[in-house]
């Protein structure tokens, strides 16, 4: 049975790529019995990314290759961090060299009372 | 214990902050076992050791930047808090003790929160927060809940004090799992000008590993919901390390007894001070560190398997940063959180500034 389910490859890694070089050297590194397990999670996670890679060349098809490099973003909210929350940061940050030593601000812990942007998440804890 | 090793633990207290005190401050709380750690909104991250015992210190300071030791006062027991032998925090009623919660307290006072009112997101392990069927543990996550919000004042010993001393009340608290705070921490990004959901992160699937002070925790995230069958808590974590040492510290040196702090000491520096001369321990601080790797890792595979059907497996908690070395190949697609021993604080914090409703109910 397990000689039809397992099959065998084979695989020649060149010393003289620095990359097939370090799998080389981290392989070497782990214990007998666990380098065959290690293999096979490093092939099966590269062909994952491949699929990755394909199935959102599939879905995106008119973005540019940077776009698809970077990370999804599925909602972008600013109303935690008031502007005037962002002039007095860069205040704190920027002010002249004989400025004391520590900026006060009118409240360095703003709590947002606005609707929280991520309400949907509280389901995954569940119920 | 090395378990914060990565991290830098606030020895000094933080000048109260000088605002508005009226204003409700939100905090992320994670209350390990061996590790109180504390995330603010400011970006500040503060961690104290969980060591208090019952009783005052019996100790007079006479500068109070001096001060290592803290007492507070809960339902009419006074408790001395940090440089102490602590008693042991690892029993499964710590998380709604008055232990627990004067160690939460002068966490916050060493954040600076001395007289805020504050909105709070603390966890419990998932085996705590969990049944086995994933149904919620309502009642031991309820007691957490009200056993925070009872009152501890800290005790001013010298009437000449400058120190302002008031207590952080707590207006609303709520808990969630503690590893998955993390998973939170990972799919909600802050940037400088708001905050974004990584729809990536978001959809896969993911495993984290939450290695603690007693406990190590499993939760799986797949389709935005927790996988039962592969999520959970095993009772073992970096105070057994420390357990460990002392036991053959004991055994090696004919001790009977030896202070809770010394073997903190010995585990933390490989090396034992007694009778003035100091003692190489490195081989049962490592032996010890092996026996928990290798426990960790059959459990590991015995919850995720190869790992195979997962995005990414994330390894968060202070175990993860101090062991780092010893669990560098577990998987190909694992990662240590940046500033792991945080990761579930700067979760909880997030849950609570974009996710829970606090607004409407102060509970």
């Amino acid at each position: 049975m397990a000689s039809t389910t397992l099959q065998q490859i084979s695989v020649s890694l060149d010393t003289r790529i620095p990359l097939e070089a370090m799998v080389l050297q981290r392989l070497r590194r782990l214990p007998k019995d666990r380098q065959n397990d290690w293999l096979r999670q490093l092939v099966v996670t590269a062909f994952q990314s491949e699929c990755h890679v394909i199935k959102s060349e599939q879905r995106q098809p008119a973005f540019s290759n940077s776009m698809r490099k970077s990370s999804t973003t599925s909602y972008m909210y600013s109303g935690h961090c008031s502007p005037v929350a962002k002039q007095q940061r860069t205040e704190a940050v920027a002010g002249p060299p004989n400025c004391p030593k520590r900026t006060e601000l009118s409240n360095p812990f703003p709590v947002n009372k606005a609707h929280k942007p991520f309400t949907h998440l509280r389901r995954v804890i569940g119920e | 214990m090395t378990e914060l090793a990565d991290e830098k633990t606030t020895d000094q207290r933080q000048d109260s902050i000088a605002d508005d005190p009226m204003q409700v401050v939100q905090v992320g709380l994670d209350d390990g076992y061996a590790y109180t750690k504390v995330a603010l909104p400011d970006g500040r991250l503060v961690s104290v050791p969980s060591r208090a015992r019952m009783g005052a210190a019996g100790v007079t300071w006479i500068r109070d930047v001096e001060q290592r030791i803290f007492e507070y006062e809960t339902a009419g027991t006074v408790y001395s808090v940090g440089a102490v032998d602590g008693e042991p925090t690892q029993f499964d009623e710590y998380p709604g003790s008055a232990l627990n919660r004067v160690i939460v307290q002068h966490a916050l006072q060493e954040a600076g929160l001395s007289g805020r009112s504050l909105h709070m997101v603390t966890g419990l392990p998932v085996a705590a927060f969990y049944r086995g069927d994933g149904q919620q543990r309502r009642q031991a996550i309820q007691a957490k809940r009200d056993g925070l919000k009872l009152t501890v004042e800290p005790v001013v010993a010298k009437k000449s004090s400058t120190r302002q001393a008031l207590k952080a009340s707590i207006a609303f608290h709520e808990v969630i799992p503690e590893a998955l705070a993390a998973w939170y921490d990972f799919v909600i990004v802050t940037l400088d000008d708001g905050v974004t959901l990584d729809a990536d992160r978001l959809n896969a699937p993911i495993a984290i590993v939450d290695i603690g002070g007693r406990t190590t925790d499993y939760v799986v995230v797949q389709d935005q919901g927790v996988v039962h069958g592969s999520s959970g808590s095993l009772n073992r974590g970096m105070l057994d390390v420390k357990l460990r040492v002392a036991n053959l510290i004991q055994e090696r040196f004919d001790l009977h007894e030896l202070g809770e702090q010394i073997i903190s000491r010995a585990v933390d520096t490989n090396r034992l001070r007694l009778h003035g001369k100091d003692h190489d321990v490195s081989d049962m601080v490592m032996n010890a560190k092996r026996e928990l790797v290798e426990r960790l890792y059959a459990e590991t595979r015995r919850k995720l398997g190869l790992g195979v059907e997962l995005d990414r497996i994330l390894f968060v908690g202070g175990g993860s940063a101090a062991l780092s070395s010893d669990i560098a190949d577990w998987f190909p697609n694992q990662t240590i959180a940046d500033h792991a021993a945080f990761a579930n604080a700067r979760g909880m914090l997030k849950y609570l500034q974009f996710v829970c409703d606090d607004a409407s109910k102060e509970r």
